[in-house]
């Protein structure tokens, strides 16, 4: 089976990272949009780059990708500086945005067959690729399909081939998953995670937490314009600093005695869980939560299962920026 | 984890030739993608402009009747120029906004393509649409004002310079303002091209300040050099004009490529 990604590069420039920014900045008018960033991507990694509405990861990403000024800084793309060589840049990065690359009045083929050939493959190449892209990419049987009839997760499917075309060594993909429904953003999760697997280097901004958790080897956090945290999932969720206990209750009325009695031994805030029936406990020493079942058993209160967890990336960037992204989902019970 | 240790070779290290064969190739290949990406709506665009370019003469004709010669000639060679500077000015931005306002054109600037070759492109994409129009026209023209027009041989270098300053204007407009500003400023200027520039009439009929304006602006050397371009026994080409043309020329060439380079 080929690889979809480059073939090793032709000329030595020694052991420079995938991507290296120092002390970014970019300003619009009095706004500044990127605040003194700094980030490093070893190649073979995939790094997310989180952040809500307007944090500064888009733009960040464009400065990267050439489309915009870099105001002050440095980013290096395999230690290509940006600012000064970004046409050699364009030879080693793809990019899937957040709006259509491709055409809707051209067939799926044709769109990679035209972009593969306008990025220097012969007409064979092209071909070739082409069909095995759209076969990777489950879109074999659209093929022939002008993208006008393709859904929505069709189309981001071949956005992100169409940036692969010439099997760049490195990928940006800007919020690759929004707007899709669940089901799609599985299959492009799929489709990312091979990439990695073949050994892409991928630079991702989400504003969608599960999705840094679920595809970052790393994660930067982007609020305001800075970044104010970096780590693995783990290690970000280790910041926060505490497990969760989840109970199962048999019954639901049993709740807020069951509440006040984990509360009590555990020291601690108990909330109901988003679908309910679940009652969340945050557990700052793991050593008690014997404890808290033999007073739930002596309190005649029936537990049907149990499990202890460690924080959510949601609890992680409302504790590094201080807000929740998404609606607020908890409601303490008292 | 492992580590990148090598890098492309630069573009600016490959000889020359390689480099103009390959910008040759990346032009064809993105006129071919403009218009197989616009062939649905690539014969509506040929006939609006064919009914622009004959229904401006048909038009012409029905606000003065019966012109004399002079007045003929300017009106059998106006309504073709205006029909060429549209498509610079008014069809090139709009076109240019919707790509921006889609996102096609920031993803194709991530593009190892030069950024010119956009421009050179969309030019000569848009320099067909208006071909068969233009012909019309002048043929419209000559017929319904009894003009004796005699194209020159210069006339199609003149055509092309006239139609690269005014697309270059329209997309250095489109690049530098927001889409929703440049759609609105390509309608005023239709509204200008047709009306307010002696185009289809001598300068003399306008106001002086605006012969003043016109001296410096490219709009009237244009018209000059498609006029006496069709009709070189009635009319000649000032040579101040053909160096207001080719500074405009130069200058909106060298503009919408900075803009297309222009990183935000």
């Amino acid at each position: 089976m080929t690889t979809l990604l480059h073939d090793p590069p032709t000329r030595s420039t020694g052991t420079a990272p995938a991507v290296l920014v120092q002390d970014l900045v970019k300003n619009f008018g009095a706004t500044r949009a990127v605040d003194h960033v700094n980030l490093e991507v070893t190649a073979g990694e995939i790094v997310g780059v989180l952040g809500p509405n307007g944090a500064g990861k888009t733009t960040t990403l464009r400065m990267l990708a050439t489309l915009l000024s870099i105001d002050s800084g440095r980013a290096q793309i395999f230690g290509v500086d940006v600012a000064e060589s970004p046409h050699v840049v364009r030879q080693l990065i793809g990019v899937t945005g957040q709006y259509a690359s491709v055409d809707e009045n051209l067939t799926a083929t044709e769109n990679l067959r035209l972009f593969g050939r306008l990025q220097g493959l012969s007409r064979h190449d092209a071909r070739a690729t082409a069909t095995e892209l759209l076969g990777r990419f489950g879109l074999e049987d659209a093929a022939g399909r002008p993208l006008r009839q393709f859904s929505g997760g069709m189309r981001r499917r071949l956005d992100l081939a169409a940036s692969l075309i010439s099997r760049p060594p490195l990928i940006f993909l800007d919020e690759p998953t929004t707007g899709l429904d669940p089901r799609t953003r599985g299959q492009m999760w799929d489709t990312i995670r091979t990439l990695v697997a073949e050994g892409a280097t991928i630079l991702l901004t989400t504003q969608y937490l599960d999705e840094a958790d679920q595809l970052a080897d790393r994660i930067a956090v982007i609020d305001h314009g800075r970044k104010v945290a970096e780590g693995t999932p783990d290690q970000l969720k280790a910041q926060v600093g505490s497990s969760t206990l989840i109970l199962d209750l048999a019954e639901m009325d049993t709740e807020g005695r069951a509440a006040q009695i984990a509360g009590r031994v555990l020291g601690t805030t108990p909330f109901r869980s988003p679908e309910g029936r679940r009652l969340n406990v945050p557990v700052s020493d793991p050593g008690l939560v014997g404890d808290v079942l033999v007073a739930l058993r002596q309190a005649a209160i029936e537990v049907t299962a149990l499990q202890v967890t460690q924080p959510t990336l949601d609890e992680v960037f409302l504790a590094l920026t201080g807000r929740d992204d998404e609606p607020a989902t908890r409601e303490e019970i008292r | 984890m492992s580590t990148a240790t090598l890098a492309p070779v630069a573009t600016a290290q490959r000889p020359l030739a390689v480099r103009l064969a390959d910008s040759w190739a990346q032009t064809g290949l993105l006129i071919q993608w403009q218009l197989r990406r616009s062939a649905q709506s690539l014969p509506l665009l040929v006939l609006v402009q064919i009914l622009l370019s004959v229904a401006t003469i048909a038009g012409y004709g029905l606000l003065v009747g019966h012109p004399d010669h002079l007045a003929g000639l300017y009106l059998a060679t106006g309504a073709p120029t205006v029909a060429l500077i549209t498509v610079g000015l008014v069809m090139t931005p709009q076109a240019v906004s919707q790509s921006r306002t889609e996102g096609s054109l920031d993803w194709l600037r991530t593009l190892p393509v030069p950024r010119g070759l956009f421009l050179v492109a969309d030019l000569t994409v848009w320099t067909l649409i208006a071909l068969p129009g233009l012909v019309l026209g002048i043929i419209a023209g000559a017929i319904r004002f009894d003009a004796d027009l005699a194209p020159t041989w210069w006339l199609v270098p003149a055509a092309l310079i006239v139609s690269l300053t005014s697309a270059a204007v329209g997309y250095a407009m489109a690049s530098m303002l927001a889409p929703t500003v440049a759609q609105l400023m390509s309608q005023v200027l239709v509204f200008v091209v047709l009306l307010f520039t002696p185009i289809s009439f001598p300068a003399d009929r306008m106001p002086d300040w605006a012969q003043n304006l016109h001296a410096w602006l490219p709009l009237e050397p244009m018209a000059q050099v498609i006029r006496a371009g069709l009709a070189p026994h009635d009319f000649t080409v000032p040579g101040r004009s053909w160096i207001v043309l080719g500074v405009w020329c130069l200058a909106a060439v060298v503009g919408a490529g900075s803009a297309l380079r222009k990183r935000g």
